[in-house]
């Protein structure tokens, strides 16, 4: 009892008093923070990063799930016939993917939707008055949608936000449009159009698939049920995300510390946003093939990345192409094939053109998409010489198994020249995710990329391609 | 009898909590590091977590805990840091920070508290700190029931940070709850209870401006369409390395004025204007002055004391310390760890003994080592 006597007369004003007094306090040495036990890393990153992203992850992945159930159950009587009309899978898919949309993006949703809608209306008059033009007219239209929304319409921040979703949206109204206009497929009724627009499997977080994908799995969701492939490629997908995510998060920040050396705190920071990029992609693999996408005649195959191909790299192509298969194919049916007739320098200018708009149009991503595409053309060009000079599977791709070459991918000097422009390879990745340098807040990361690393770090990049070219 | 015994009680116990002890009854907490012993029993723990009255805490403090469940146990877990940091710091000195496992709610620590030397801001330095640290980790990882990952209170992401999927700042709330736990021990406004609100603020703040929240974005090429986010801890010997570093800076002080606080002539909210019109300063503020004019006034991190730390050579009741007698000692270092100081110049024995190690280790493939195991001599030196 006496000892609460006083409690009451405890007052925090007075401690604010005298820490007033103090002014404000700036701290003048820089923490560096040593490496905290591993049972501690579990518990403070480990475990409150997984539970946010299952967290925000969860509603869609469930939300995909009873897409697919519904369709599937409500799909076809005894004798396998449709039972529902045909706009029923369609709407239900556009529907689940507004929902999936609002839990992530609130009221960002917006442009989302506002392009989706705005879309149709332009495929459908393009497609009235000149089919064989619509291709060339979305793309006008994304352009300037994009354009408009990042420096006029929408804030930083929130453009920030659905970035994502968007980059997805335009890819498949462009594919869309590019099919229809090489009358690859037939303009769709607005029921299957929003269906594939907003599917909840991709609306969120890709991968992008082409509308003739898109009809194929609802068809798919109609006749098929579930099966324990598709059930483990679900587990594999969900678990490889999780492993990266925590990579990204947690891992390589624990293993490398900030004191480090330069350039390995630089493989660091891009390696963690490479992860971050991994786990994006499974998710993306989770969610389409939990809303039943991706199944080929034989198996359950969707994939969106290859980590191995890129932490482990042949060349840049190599990397290019593994980063995000794709949005690979895409831009190598939608702007390289049409750009080729024009030749082939401009065909690669167009691609990462095309790229790095989707991108957004900061300048750091147009920098290093366009140093990327320099790198790998000239990469490319360089090793097909190289192979040429010295007839040996030394190209920037993997030669196939019956080539011409005289010294095949096991002889010991083709393993080692293979080996060293891998480890160029490496030495650019390094560079190349600083672009996406994965802080939260892009503002800063302009000005920063801007001074410190491309002075820096770009240089080098540069010395050591010019090197590359002679 | 037993009415005139319980009178006896009635009557001592004031008296008691008048005396010295009661100076230091909001030291009781520490005592903490002796009851949830780290041990798996989840029974025990729950029962001290169900009924909070059984805890060495003032009213105030266990209705701090029993409005924010799941801090007791980082209370405990704060409590047994803070005591085997500070015995890992002074490990090489002649006071290694004794505790004393009475379990009679005495102060840990031992009466050194009485005093207003260097030792005594450490310990109260490091105890805060202990227990900002613990209680900030515990919120991070979501034991803590009022301060966990809050989904529920989306921010609009038009606010400065993006904060959706985020959680609610967890250096905040240890630095509060420390504030409110702590430094409600301190009773009587005087010197000394300025002295100790100060250097309880020093090792917070230790903890709390190192502490950082990271987020990561997560989007097709680098957009933000989830983020995460996780508290970034110094470890707390990290910490205890800087409130060491501290310690042998602290500044000696006086007070600047007459050391009582102001009366209350304003109301709360006046006052807190003030507070945030920075630079304002009142006057007859309260401050240190360091006694050597030349040193310059103490800062926020800065540890302060007002009275000289005895030599601790021999043993000293009043200060709970029983002196280097015994102690071991370095033959061939002159710092402070070696013999010639730390015996305070009455000389040292050695002894040998024999210790069995592993030695020549060989790696098996695959997958053990095996040792051969050696003798070796060893000296050991003991202060007499």
């Amino acid at each position: 009892m006496d000892y609460d006597m006083y409690d009451d007369m405890y007052d925090e004003d007075m401690l604010q008093d005298m820490m007033a007094q103090y002014g404000d306090y700036e701290f003048d040495d820089v923490e560096e923070y040593a490496r905290i036990p591993f049972k501690e890393l579990i518990s403070s990153c480990v475990i409150p990063t997984i539970s946010q992203a299952s967290h925000s992850l969860f509603p869609i992945y469930l939300m995909c799930f009873v897409f697919k159930s519904t369709v599937y159950l409500g799909g076809s009587d005894s004798k396998g016939e449709p039972v529902m009309p045909s706009w029923f899978p369609h709407l239900t898919s556009a529907i689940f993917g507004g929902m999936a949309l609002y839990s992530i993006f609130e009221k960002n949703i917006v442009y989302i939707l506002v392009c989706g809608v705005l879309g149709y209306v332009i495929l459908l008059m393009s497609y009235r008055s000149c089919r064989s033009y619509s291709g060339a007219v979305m793309s006008l239209f994304i352009v300037t949608f994009i354009v408009l929304c990042e420096l006029v319409l929408v804030q930083r921040k929130d453009w920030h936000n659905v970035r994502g979703a968007q980059i997805i949206l335009s890819m498949k109204l462009i594919g869309l449009a590019f099919d229809i206009s090489s009358e690859k497929t037939d303009m769709p009724r607005l029921d299957s159009y929003l269906g594939y627009v907003f599917c909840v499997g991709t609306v969120i977080f890709g991968p992008w698939t082409s509308y003739h994908d898109y009809t194929i799995a609802v068809h798919q969701n109609i006749t098929r049920g579930f099966s324990f492939a598709w059930l483990l490629k679900v587990i594999r997908s969900i678990i490889l995300s999780v492993v990266c995510l925590t990579v990204s998060t947690c891992l390589t920040q624990w293993l490398i510390l900030d004191s480090g050396e330069k350039w390995l705190v630089a493989y660091r920071d891009a390696q963690s946003f490479r992860f971050s990029h991994y786990f994006i992609c499974f998710v993306a693999e989770t969610s389409a093939t939990l809303a039943g996408l991706g199944f080929t005649e034989v198996m359950w195959g969707l994939t969106v990345s290859k980590p191995q191909n890129v932490e482990l790299p042949r060349s840049l192509v190599d990397v290019v192409t593994n980063w995000n298969l794709p949005m690979h194919y895409w831009l190598k049916n939608y702007v390289f094939l049409v750009a080729q007739p024009y030749g082939v320098v401009i065909a690669v200018f167009f691609t990462y053109a095309a790229s790095s708009l989707l991108h957004g149009l900061n300048f750091q991503f147009a920098a290093v998409l366009f140093s990327l595409g320099f790198y790998t053309y000239v990469e490319s060009i360089f090793r097909g010489k190289l192979s040429r000079i010295f007839n040996a599977c030394i190209g920037a791709r993997k030669c196939k198994e019956e080539c011409a070459h005289e010294y095949k991918y096991n002889h010991p000097c083709v393993i080692l020249t293979n080996l060293i422009f891998g480890a160029l390879s490496m030495f650019h990745l390094a560079y190349l995710g600083l672009m996406f340098d994965n802080s939260a807040n892009s503002e800063e990361i302009v000005s920063q990329w801007l001074q410190s690393k491309s002075s820096n770090q770009l240089f080098t990049g540069s010395v050591v391609n010019i090197n590359n070219c002679c | 009898m037993q009415l005139t015994l319980l009178l006896l009680v009635l009557f001592i116990i004031p008296l008691k909590g008048q005396g010295k002890k009661s100076k230091l009854k909001g030291t009781r907490w520490w005592s903490l590091a002796n009851i949830g012993q780290p041990s798996n029993d989840l029974h025990s723990n729950t029962q001290l977590y169900n009924s909070p009255s059984l805890l060495p805490l003032t009213k105030r403090q266990r209705r701090l805990v029993s409005k924010n469940p799941g801090t007791i146990l980082a209370l405990m877990n704060g409590a047994r840091m803070a005591i085997e940091e500070c015995k890992y710091q002074f490990r090489n000195r002649r006071w290694n920070c004794p505790t004393h496992d009475d379990s009679h709610g005495g102060p840990i620590f031992g009466k050194i508290l009485q005093k207003g030397c260097r030792e005594t801001s450490f310990i109260y330095a490091i105890t805060t700190a202990a227990v900002t640290h613990s209680i900030a980790r515990a919120c991070a990882d979501g034991s803590i029931l009022t301060c966990n990952c809050d989904y529920s209170m989306r921010e609009p992401p038009a606010k400065a940070d993006w904060d959706w999927g985020g959680c609610s700042d967890n250096a905040k709330f240890g630095h509060k709850f420390s504030r409110k736990f702590v430094d409600v021990l301190e009773k009587g406004k005087d010197f000394r209870y300025m002295l100790n609100l100060h250097n309880n603020e020093a090792g917070r703040v230790h903890v709390s401006k190192v502490m950082k929240r990271e987020c990561k974005c997560h989007g097709m090429s680098g957009s933000c369409t989830i983020k995460t986010c996780w508290m970034r801890l110094p470890t707390f010997r990290n910490v205890g390395d800087k409130l060491k570093d501290r310690f042998d800076g602290a500044t000696k002080v006086v007070s600047g004025n007459d050391g009582r606080r102001l009366p209350k002539d304003n109301n709360g909210s006046v006052r807190r204007k003030k507070k945030k019109g920075k630079g304002k300063l009142r006057k007859n503020k309260f401050r240190f002055e360091p006694v050597n004019f030349n040193h310059k006034p103490p800062g926020r991190r800065d540890l302060v004391y007002f009275e000289d730390s005895p030599t601790f050579c021999d043993k000293d009741t009043s200060i709970d310390f029983e002196g280097t007698k015994g102690r071991e000692c370095n033959a061939t270092s002159i710092g402070i760890e070696g013999c010639d100081l730390m015996c305070c110049g009455r000389g040292y024995t050695s002894n040998e003994y024999t210790v069995k190690e592993r030695c020549s280790c060989i790696f098996h493939w695959c997958c053990h080592v095996k040792c051969e195991i050696c003798t070796r001599k060893k000296i050991r030196n003991m202060c007499n």
